[in-house]
């Protein structure tokens, strides 16, 4: 049972980050905008690495499985990074 | 279950075979055929340039032959040439009785083989793609492609699509094989040359084709939905053809060197045997090949400097530029140094290789030209990139030529002329010479034009007559491969005195099990153990003399033919053409009608397969009236009568591929196939993650490219219209109000899913086969519920509000990247349903099949759910 | 070797730059391909095998082995090297990565002068370069002047009148003076560039590059496209006429819609 209840302690914690990036956008002042994205999207990456790391079972893993999932989220970040950059 | 495979005159054995030789043949031959294909392109294009302005083709002709000999040469030619070579090679160079999924494998050849004949196909379907192999935006859509060529472009762009479908499979396919099974104590850097280069071109494969298939996805829908100028995703004058260029050459500087590492790999090991030597400075030979490979996917706007992209990153890209060129300096130094002390033959591979080294050298040289941004400037456009890509390109091409040589004799059991090699090399050599050498002399020509300085004309005569001498010397190889098959100049393990890799040390060609033994290198050296048990009891799963492996196992034979993939890729086919010339307003339903049939496809196969159950009775009864229910839909929207009546013959081509298809997948998914994992054998560094977890989270890694890059794309252009004004815009063009709740709450039901699914997981490993369904279940009812959701908020953004998908980047950024999203959702409900019949059933409840089967199921689903993290911030928060 | 300097057109960087790398590169191809071939030739070795079997025979060959090298041996891990070759590998990969690099600032320096101080701030005739299905068109000083009554466009003069054999809409520049191009396109992914002048550069629907350069002599020049644009693509040319500079302020003073002001830099240097 002690997966179980893990799991279902993640739910909620899960359910409880979105609730907060919801409050979060509605709540904070204009001015605090870049502060409100980089925040939200810190929390949406937390909520990533909880998914991956206790359902996806990515801690139990070989950590070369990681650096698998990682090898393409570095093209991601490139590609982004890079045409983002090249325009502003 | 297990069926021998036909003999090798049987048509049929080509047809069904599974076995990572024949498909390597079959990939050799029909690259070969390509080859012909693009050369009869490329002398047209030849004769085309003898006169300034001679016309053989007109415009729009010319146009396609360039396009399509381009097309041709680097996805259809050059890659399956060297990958028939690594279907062949690889598992015999590591010690591996086959590739991880030979069924999958199967289908990497059928998809390849079948988005070749698309292609063809298209010439007839008026014109095919008249745009540069690098379709730039927006000639690429259809407000710019006459209206003859439309059908056909948007054939050649399905082309690409099934393609990269091929190149995935097979990406994951090598992937899982080459971490997962090589022979004990074969440490990866002690891999053959060539399949390490093969290795690091999968690598490559795997991330820069799924960004091609992002950028092939968005167009496909410009084609589909866009039809004016100035709309669309890549028409949208707020940066569309930048961003076209971007995703592009982000897949297509990687593929650059996918296209030239096998022929690396080949020269290193043809160098290592002629010169009797090993490769000098192997170990920096590798980490040179693995930085490109990583580095390769930072150079890529080295072809965009006359962009509107700014000085800063021109820099930095011409320093990752020419960071990347300095590895291959040190490669082809190691290879020059390998010949010295050595036993140099001079034999055609040897010949082949030695002067694709050389020509590698000019393109190299020519190449460092290039990376000089003010040369790059004017030299942008002209003849000097067609010469220098094509020396060193086509200097890949002879590479791999020789590497045929090479391993010709491995693969027949005969050796080949060896005068007709050499005349062929001469004749080769010398045409190849003969026609770019001249290029960089005129090189001021501009590319694609077919107009040029009188001067010019002498220099444009003398390549035509290259063209001749090269494509003619290839019919002196057709000749000597074909006629030696029948000579008797039989070899045995190796004709080559100092061969190292293992492909040597067993008969040619090889048996159809590979070894003679279980190969393991663990004493330092190459041995063949016998089948008898070697580890503690654990018997090798090739041979039929072990011992059991777990309690109830039942000793099987390794499956090596299989109908579904030949029958599924048809399919693939079907639905392609009939994709190319649907209306924008049939295209879905083709789709939807074909759920039904899905389902009552799993119903029928499972109660014959499983047994009858509850399950597969509530899928038979609910297919019909979700059909009906789909038809009243379909009633709505168009009318039954004049919907059908008016639907043209490519919307009935579709809708009887796509239910074939999902009857063939059905039926593929429901077929027992035994493909053994060595129990045995090198798995740094994924020891104890088995192969299909492997090949899945292999898989799940190129689809973080492709959502990244629908994000990225999203990204860019948010950034170029002012990355707060965003909304403004999207409000300006008709978005009433973007509400965040509905967001929040499919948040909510797409957690709860990923909660279920792992619930599931851990019911099923416990055996609890009814908590197991009913979490299967609620996930499913999860999934319903998230696209009702969706559903309500699309219909609301698109009916209520009028901000249909081209209502500026706002919207088409916002439909497409949650409409990817929600397909994976739906494909993911959709495996479910085979699922839940199947664990209904028990089946292979005993050996904790199904638990695995959840398990891969599940990372899937999560992997969705955090992609939806990430989508719920950016289109809804933000 | 030469750097740039100022007053430098885009036509003088690259014909040094060029030179350089021409030298270089022949040299340098020059010498890795003969000692390539020299090696190849050099240990040849034709000792065939008696059985018939390899094509040399390895056993026969390694009686006369003087060299302590690693050959390889079927069905071997390929660890170690023997001697030889490592230390020459980094040192031919030393010296080509210093010529490599040396070559690349050297011509970043130039890249510096093209793209910033080269191009003649304030003095310069403005004109903007809209791309289409298969043509040019010109527009003088659109940015510059306040009135949009003052904007000279291709479409509004004829330039055949300055010289018998230009277009009427080519585009009409002065000698000796910097002229810079803001280049876009109105349909489709074009390149506009005068190969005499060495000027190029995207002309990308949507976007606004720049490139300028500076004519040495008066006469007749073309304008191409460099990239594949459809159907026209092949013929799509334009005329580019370089005049004596007191011609040039002549003509476009007696145009109508011209702001005479925005040439006043051209007379004060004259």
């Amino acid at each position: 049972m002690a997966n179980i209840k893990l799991y279902t302690i993640i739910f909620v914690a899960l359910g409880a980050i979105s609730t907060t990036q919801f409050v979060v956008e509605s709540v904070l002042p204009e001015g605090l905008y870049w502060f409100g994205l980089v925040a939200i999207l810190a929390l949406s990456t937390m909520k990533a690495f909880a998914v991956a790391g206790w359902y996806m079972h990515l801690r139990e893993e070989p950590r070369s499985i990681t650096y698998l999932a990682m090898a393409g989220v570095f093209c991601v970040l490139a590609l982004t990074a890079g045409a983002g950059y090249s325009v502003v | 279950m297990s069926e021998h495979l036909p003999p090798k005159s049987s048509v049929k054995r080509w047809l069904v075979t599974t076995n990572h030789k024949d498909i390597g043949i079959l990939y050799i031959i029909t690259s070969l055929f390509f080859l012909i294909f693009g050369g009869i392109l490329a002398f047209m294009i030849r004769v085309q340039m003898w006169n300034s302005g001679t016309v053989i083709l007109s415009e729009l002709g010319y146009n396609q032959v360039v396009t399509a000999h381009g097309l041709l040469m680097v996805f259809w030619f050059l890659s399956p040439f060297a990958f028939g070579l690594a279907n062949y090679l690889v598992p015999l160079q590591i010690g591996a009785d086959d590739l991880a999924f030979p069924r999958i494998n199967a289908m990497s050849y059928w998809l390849y083989l079948f988005s070749g004949v698309i292609l063809g196909i298209s010439f007839f379907q008026g014109s095919t793609l008249p745009t540069g192999w690098t379709l730039y935006a927006p000639l690429n859509l259809p407000a710019f492609i006459p209206s003859v060529a439309e059908l056909g472009a948007f054939s050649g762009i399905l082309a690409l699509a099934v393609f990269v479908a091929s190149v995935t499979l097979g990406s994951v396919n090598f992937l899982t094989t080459m971490y997962r099974m090589r022979a004990d104590g074969l440490r990866m850097r002690d891999v053959p040359l060539f399949s390490i280069s093969i290795l690091l071109t999968v690598w490559m494969m795997l991330f820069a084709f799924t960004a091609l298939l992002a950028a092939i996805l968005l167009l496909s829908f410009d084609h589909i939905f866009a039809g004016s100028a100035g709309s669309g995703f890549f028409g949208s004058s707020e940066g569309g053809s930048l961003l076209w260029t971007h995703l592009f050459w982000f897949f297509g500087h990687p593929e650059v060197y996918i296209v030239f590492f096998p022929a690396l790999g080949a020269m290193a090991e043809i160098v290592q045997t002629f010169s009797g030597r090993r490769l000098v400075g192997r170990k920096w030979f590798i980490i040179a090949m693995a930085l490109v490979a990583i580095q390769s996917f930072i150079v890529w706007m080295h072809h965009m400097f006359l962009t509107s992209i700014n000085l800063p990153i021109k820099t930095v890209m011409m320093v990752t530029t020419i960071g990347i060129s300095l590895p291959f300096d040190l490669m082809i130094f190691a290879l020059i140094y390998t010949m010295i002390k050595g036993r140099v033959r001079w034999k055609t591979p040897f010949l082949f290789v030695l002067g694709a080294i050389l020509l590698f050298i000019l393109g190299g040289i020519t190449g460092v030209f290039l990376g000089a941004i003010v040369l790059d400037y004017s030299f942008r456009g002209t003849y000097w990139v067609v010469a220098h890509f094509h020396y060193v390109m086509a200097s890949g091409a002879v590479a791999l030529i020789g590497g045929i040589y090479y391993w010709y004799p491995k693969i027949t059991g005969k050796m080949y002329n060896e005068f007709l090699g050499k005349v062929h090399f001469a004749a080769a050599f010398v045409g190849f010479n003969l026609l770019y050498f001249p290029m960089f002399v005129v090189w001021e020509t501009p590319r694609r034009w077919f107009h040029y300085e009188a001067g010019f004309t002498i220099w444009h005569q003398a390549a035509s007559v290259g063209a001749f001498v090269f494509g003619a010397s290839f019919l002196i190889m057709f000749y000597n491969l074909v006629a030696s098959l029948y000579s008797d100049r039989v070899v045995d393990e190796s004709p080559w005195a100092y061969t190292g890799s293992a492909e040597w040390s067993v008969s040619s060609p090889p048996p159809e099990g590979n070894f003679p033994g279980k190969p393991s290198f663990a004493t330092g050296k190459l041995n063949f153990l016998d089948g008898a048990a070697t580890d503690g009891g654990e018997a090798d799963a090739k041979t039929d003399g072990g011992v059991a492996t777990a309690a109830d196992a039942i000793e099987q034979e390794a499956d090596h033919t299989s109908w579904w993939p030949v029958i599924l890729c048809t399919t693939g086919l079907i639905t392609a053409v009939g994709i190319s010339g649907l209306e924008e307003s049939y295209f879905i339903w083709p789709f939807v009608f074909a759920i039904p049939f899905y389902i009552a496809f799993v119903g029928l196969r499972g109660a014959s397969k499983d047994g009858f159950g509850v399950v597969h009775g509530l899928y038979l009864l609910l297919a019909g009236p979700l059909l009906a229910a789909f038809l009243l839909l379909f009633n709505l929207h168009h009318g039954i009568e004049a919907g059908f009546g008016q639907a043209n013959t490519y919307f009935w081509v579709t809708l009887v591929g796509i239910i074939s298809g999902v009857g063939a997948l059905v039926g593929m998914g429901f077929e027992s196939f035994f493909a053994p994992e060595p129990e045995l054998a090198e798995q740094w560094p994924f020891e104890g993650v088995d192969n299909t977890k492997l090949g899945m989270w292999v898989f799940l890694s190129s689809d973080i490219v492709l959502f990244g890059a629908f994000i990225g794309s999203y990204i860019f252009m948010r950034l170029r219209a002012g990355w707060q004004d965003w909304w403004h815009i999207a409000h300006e063009n008709g978005l009433a109000e973007h509400a965040v709740l509905p967001g929040l709450i499919n948040t909510y039901i797409l957690l709860a899913s990923s909660f279920t699914v792992v619930l599931a997981l851990a019911y099923a490993k416990r055996g609890d086969k009814l908590k197991t369904l009913a979490f299967l279940s609620a996930t499913f009812v999860g999934g319903c519920l998230f696209l009702v959701n969706k559903g309500i908020e699309w219909v609301e953004y698109y009916f209520h509000f009028g901000w249909v998908f081209d209502s500026g980047p706002a919207s088409v950024t916002y439909y497409l990247t949650t409409g990817l999203h929600a397909v994976h959702v739906v494909i993911g409900m959709l495996i479910l349903l085979f699922l839940i019949a199947r664990a209904s059933r028990g089946a292979y409840w005993s050996e904790g099949e199904t638990a695995h089967t959840v398990e891969y199921f599940g990372l899937y689903w999560h992997f969705v759910d955090i992609v939806w993290l990430f989508l719920f911030p950016l289109f809804y928060i933000l | 070797m030469p750097v740039a300097q100022a007053g430098q057109s885009q036509a003088d960087v690259f014909g040094q730059l060029y030179l350089v790398f021409l030298v270089l590169g022949t040299i340098v191809g020059t010498v890795v391909i003969s000692y390539t071939v020299y090696n190849a030739y050099k240990y040849r070795t034709t000792v065939g095998d008696a059985d018939g079997r390899y094509d040399v025979d390895e056993e026969e060959l390694a009686e006369t082995d003087d060299y302590d090298v690693a050959r390889p041996r079927q069905g071997e891990i390929p660890t170690g090297q023997g001697k030889g070759g490592g230390k020459k590998l980094f040192m031919s990969f030393g010296i080509s990565a210093f010529l490599v690099l040396g070559l690349i600032i050297y011509s970043y320096t130039m890249l510096l002068y093209v793209e910033d101080t080269g191009q003649g701030q304030g003095n310069a005739i403005e004109v903007d370069v809209e791309g289409y299905q298969f043509g040019w068109d010109y527009t003088y000083f659109e940015d510059e002047v306040s009135n949009d009554s003052q904007v000279l466009a291709s479409s509004d003069y004829n330039a055949t009148k300055l010289h018998p054999e230009a277009d009427s809409d080519a585009l009409v520049v002065p000698k000796g003076t910097t002229v810079r191009l803001d280049v876009t396109s109105r349909d489709v992914w074009h390149n506009y560039g005068i190969p005499e002048f060495r000027a190029k550069t995207d002309a990308i629907p949507g976007e606004t590059t720049h490139t300028w350069f500076k004519a040495e002599k008066t006469g007749l020049y073309q304008a191409n496209c460099y990239e594949l644009c459809g159907q026209g693509h092949s013929n799509m040319n334009g005329d580019v006429l370089v005049v004596e500079k007191q011609r040039f302020i002549d003509w476009y003073t007696s145009q109508e819609n011209t702001d005479a002001s925005q040439i006043e830099f051209m007379e004060v240097s004259s």
